[in-house]
């Protein structure tokens, strides 16, 4: 008979939802009066279940988790509707019982693993913060609990790192520690905000393996707010999709990558490169676009091959080394350096992409930085355009940049914000003296539309734009000196996924127009698989295997780049229940002790032009 | 620790060696002749050339200065030439009486400073933030002199409460030692503490802004405690700049505090020098200023080492 209304009891508290969430409005304050930034939401979250929300940036997603933790400014904010945690209605809370939900029933962690943790107290006492504000426990009671926590989320040692503060940990092993924080009052929800953006794609794969296998352990729900549909398709159950401030759709994850109803969610799954998706295929291909009102999808256009292969590479570089000495004590003596960049060869045709791929500190933009002498490097040879880069004085350096330009990452700080974006793009060309302001505002008119703007926009400042138009202001401003390389370092990372896919077709029409060589800088596997001719895959300062991209892609050797490929989570919710059983690794440090000699490398020649070190 | 200290110890030696050349040969390029003030007016021109020779006026700069640096280096700051007292006991029982004034003063500075500033970075653009930019304001432009005068017409003449002037050592008697401090300090902190209050609400506003503070909301830790514990003691590092390096102004402004409140410490002495061409007295407090310059940043970098873990847990 007991056993019959427990087992009731047991079955209502799965029906009945952990959260839910009705007719969410949240506005904040503007000049002109409230602005509703997030409308009309409604969504519950079952016991154990994990929704995720999906938009790009100022879809309002992050502005809903915010909400649900009441932790919007107030006075500049005003949320409506009804959030409901169980029979607590969260909205018609008082403050203080507010802040004795925050932290014990729902816990978050955020995008910013390296800011998100106070720089002046040592971690354990951070978390034991966690326990100690929602009950009473003796100091001891506290460190052994903390202790546990940190074994749980894999921190190895975990009892000694107690006392350390947060700059002695990596950003992978500081989001553990956010993690160990956010279970501390084990929570019946688990707000995980961007939790993995920050993050490489080795260490996303753990972080996000870790989140599964506690949340089977803890038994909560978990509210999962991300831009990256690989991410969605392997923690989620059900997925909400978010577009400026309205739930555009929700439904299974499954139904929503298979059979997405609204256009927006079926442009936004159009636009996510697929890691795999160009097998046999031996050149670039353009991403597919999905008008956001019709949903159809528009003609996709065929690359042709721009690759001038028998003329001499436009680029070429022989054992590049660049090292950054480290000075230490009070004598300022050299105790070591960075190897950032370890005796890196390689040629770029004229038309061709070469991509240089790996994980953050791999020496991927040093290299970039190197070729373009932004930095002086140690040893080696670079010519560019029949330039010795090496030993260029001052003024033939000038020249030489005609040759090779970059496009920076971040879009809003790489432009001036002060100058106008005529006056940013006609500048290279007026420095370089090429002509009179005239001839400039022509030339840079007719890159505007090259690069799909108009030219009326050259009188606006930067901030009138957004981050994709940026980007392409910034690739203008690189084509004013008609460069044959240029060098993109992580040029489309910041971007959300649809313009993304937008700047790399870009990228490619350029290529196909101007017959431009790029030195693509970037992390992202799948982007560098979509748009790349070759690939080079670094690791601490070197490259571990390089050869045309069909080659690497379909046939990887190294350990590292099979590491790398298994890591990039696949935007098929058929893999949900995929465990990749990562080890805890963490990525090494290229610093090496004064007096150090770098062992010499062999490569292995794998197929025409496919290499692969040895060791 | 003790490592960094050394090592900031010894870079503070080149910076003291430098202060005193420039502090000795300032006072070799003033005009005067110091023979004529030591020998007075109706001296003959053997009397004057014995006292240079004597006082060794005629030797190369360089043996002047080491004479003079041996000596300082010993306590021995040199004789006045009109009262015959030695200069180094002199100051020795007018410093103290100048850094309680000045440490006072910054005691006033940062109790009204800090927590004007927590609150004015706590309640942006609201009326109490408005009150105390103002009051700010006011504390940096009006002249600390006039605020003295003001303060001892109100409070000694009219009302009575406090003594208008004199010094009373904190260790003789010290409920009339603060009685005498009040005033004095309010007039030189005043204009610090605006300043203070200023960093204070601008180190807090971007702190307050920081992703670690909304962690700290998150896990629910009490407003009051976000405020205090994990802002404010990231805000520190400003403050404690400004702490630091505005200590030496204040002993400057004491010059004209001590004035106003006739306090017998090193401000008035200095004056008093500088009007009677006691030229190794001024010597004397130009180099102790300068050292507690340097003392004072010397104290800063500790500071920071302690406010900064970064700095704490770095393998030197």
């Amino acid at each position: 008979m007991l056993d019959v209304t427990s087992r009731k009891d047991e079955a209502t508290a799965r029906l009945a939802p952990v959260l839910s969430v009705e007719n969410l409005t949240t506005s904040f304050r503007t000049d002109g009066g409230w602005k509703s930034v997030v409308r009309d939401m409604s969504f519950d979250i079952a016991p154990r279940e994990t929704v995720a929300i999906v938009g790009e940036s100022g879809s309002g997603k992050s502005v809903t988790s915010l909400s649900i933790m009441r932790l919007l400014q107030k006075g500049a904010s005003r949320i409506e509707g009804k959030i409901r945690l169980g029979d607590k209605d969260l909205l018609s809370l008082s403050d203080e019982e507010m802040r004795g939900v925050r932290g014990k029933d729902i816990a978050m962690i955020f995008q910013e693993p390296m800011t998100s943790l106070n720089p002046i107290f040592p971690i354990g006492n951070q978390i034991a913060e966690a326990l100690t504000v929602h009950q009473s426990l003796t100091r001891s009671q506290a460190r052994a609990e903390v202790t546990r926590l940190l074994e749980k989320v894999r921190i190895p040692n975990a009892a000694s790192r107690f006392d350390e503060y947060p700059h002695q940990f990596s950003g992978g092993m500081r989001q553990r520690v956010m993690i160990a924080m956010a279970l501390a009052s084990r929570p019946k929800l688990l707000i995980a905000d961007e939790p993995t953006t920050a993050l490489d794609v080795t260490i996303q794969g753990q972080i996000l393996d870790l989140i599964k296998t506690l949340q089977d352990e803890e038994g909560m729900a978990v509210l999962f707010i991300t831009h990256d549909m690989g991410v969605v398709a392997e923690v989620s159950d059900r997925t909400l999709v978010m577009f400026r401030g309205d739930t555009v759709e929700m439904g299974t994850t499954d139904d929503i990558f298979h059979r997405g109803k609204h256009p927006y969610t079926r442009a936004l799954l159009a636009a996510v490169p697929r890691l795999g998706s160009m097998k046999g295929r031996a050149l670039p291909q353009r991403f597919p676009i999905i008008d956001i009102n019709t949903g159809e999808a528009m003609p996709l256009m065929d690359v042709t091959d721009t690759v001038a292969k028998t003329k001499t590479p436009i680029l070429d570089v022989k054992d590049l080394t660049t090292r950054f000495d480290l000075n230490a004590g009070f004598f300022r003596r050299k105790t070591g350096s960075v190897h950032a960049v370890e005796k890196v060869s390689f040629s770029l045709f004229e038309g061709e992409t070469l991509s240089l791929v790996g994980e953050s500190g791999c020496g991927k933009s040093t290299t970039g930085r190197s070729v373009t002498r932004l930095v002086r490097p140690t040893s080696g040879h670079v010519t560019v355009d029949g330039y010795d880069v090496m030993t260029l004085d001052a003024s033939t350096l000038r020249t030489m940049r005609r040759s090779i330009q970059m496009v920076f990452q971040d879009p809003f700080a790489s432009l001036n914000p002060r100058m106008s974006v005529g006056s940013a793009v006609t500048e290279p060309f007026i420095e370089h003296n090429l002509g009179t302001r005239r001839q400039a505002r022509e030339k840079a008119a007719d890159l505007m539309e090259k690069v799909g703007l108009s030219p009326d926009m050259m009188r606006r400042f930067p901030h009138e734009f957004s981050g994709g138009q940026r980007q392409r202001v910034a690739i203008a401003r690189a084509l004013m000196l008609d460069p044959k390389v240029i060098v993109a370092d992580e040029a489309v990372s910041a971007l959300d996924v649809s313009i993304k896919a937008q700047v790399c077709n870009l990228l490619l029409d350029l290529q196909q127009n101007l017959n431009l060589a790029y030195l693509f800088i970037s992390h992202d596997m799948a982007v560098v698989e979509r748009v790349s001719h070759r690939v080079a895959v670094m690791y601490l300062g070197e490259i571990v295997e390089i050869g045309p991209r069909a080659a690497v892609f379909d046939n990887p050797q190294h350990p590292y780049t099979r590491k790398l490929m298994a890591a990039v989570p696949v935007p098929d919710p058929a893999r949900r229940s995929l465990k990749r059983n990562m080890s805890t690794d963490e990525i090494k440090s290229p610093f090496r002790p004064a007096g150090y000699v770098p062992p010499l490398r062999e490569y292995r020649e794998v197929s025409e032009g496919h290499l692969v070190q040895l060791g | 620790m003790f490592g960094f200290l050394v090592q900031r110890v010894m870079a503070a030696i080149p910076t003291l060696f430098i202060i005193s050349l420039i502090v000795f040969s300032l006072q070799q390029l003033l005009p005067g002749d110091p023979a004529l003030v030591i020998g007075g007016g109706e001296a003959s021109q053997e009397m004057l050339a014995q006292i240079r020779e004597q006082y060794g006026f005629n030797d190369p700069f360089l043996v002047q200065y080491w004479h003079w640096i041996t000596n300082v280096m010993q306590g021995d700051f040199g004789v006045s030439f009109r009262t015959r007292e030695e200069i180094g006991p002199m100051l020795a029982a007018k410093i103290p009486v100048t850094l309680t004034l000045a440490t006072a003063a910054m005691l006033v500075s940062l109790v009204i400073g800090i927590p004007a500033g927590i609150l004015a970075a706590i309640w942006r653009g609201r009326g109490w933030d408005h009150a105390v930019t103002v009051a700010a304001l006011s504390g940096i432009s009006i002249p600390n002199f006039w605020l003295g005068i003001m303060m001892i017409l109100l409070f000694a003449v009219h009302l009575g409460w406090l003594p208008a002037s004199g010094y009373v050592s904190f260790f003789e008697d010290p409920i009339q030692s603060i009685r005498t401090l009040i005033m004095p300090a309010i007039v030189l902190g005043a204009g610090l503490a605006a300043a203070m209050m200023r960093h204070t609400r601008s180190a807090m506003l971007t702190v307050m802004r920081q992703d670690y503070v909304r962690t700290a909301r998150a896990k629910g830790v009490a407003e009051k405690t976000v405020i205090l514990k994990h802002a404010f003691l990231n805000a520190q590092i400003p403050i404690i700049t400004l702490a630091t390096l505005q200590f030496g102004t204040l002993l400057a402004g004491a010059v004209l505090t001590e004035q106003v409140f006739s306090i017998p410490g090193v401000g008035k002495m200095v004056v008093d020098a500088v009007f009677n061409r006691e030229y190794q007295a001024v010597q004397a407090v130009t180099l102790l200023s300068g050292a507690a310059f340097v003392l004072m940043s010397l104290l800063a970098d500790v500071l920071y080492f302690v406010a900064n873990p970064k700095l704490r847990t770095k393998t030197l």
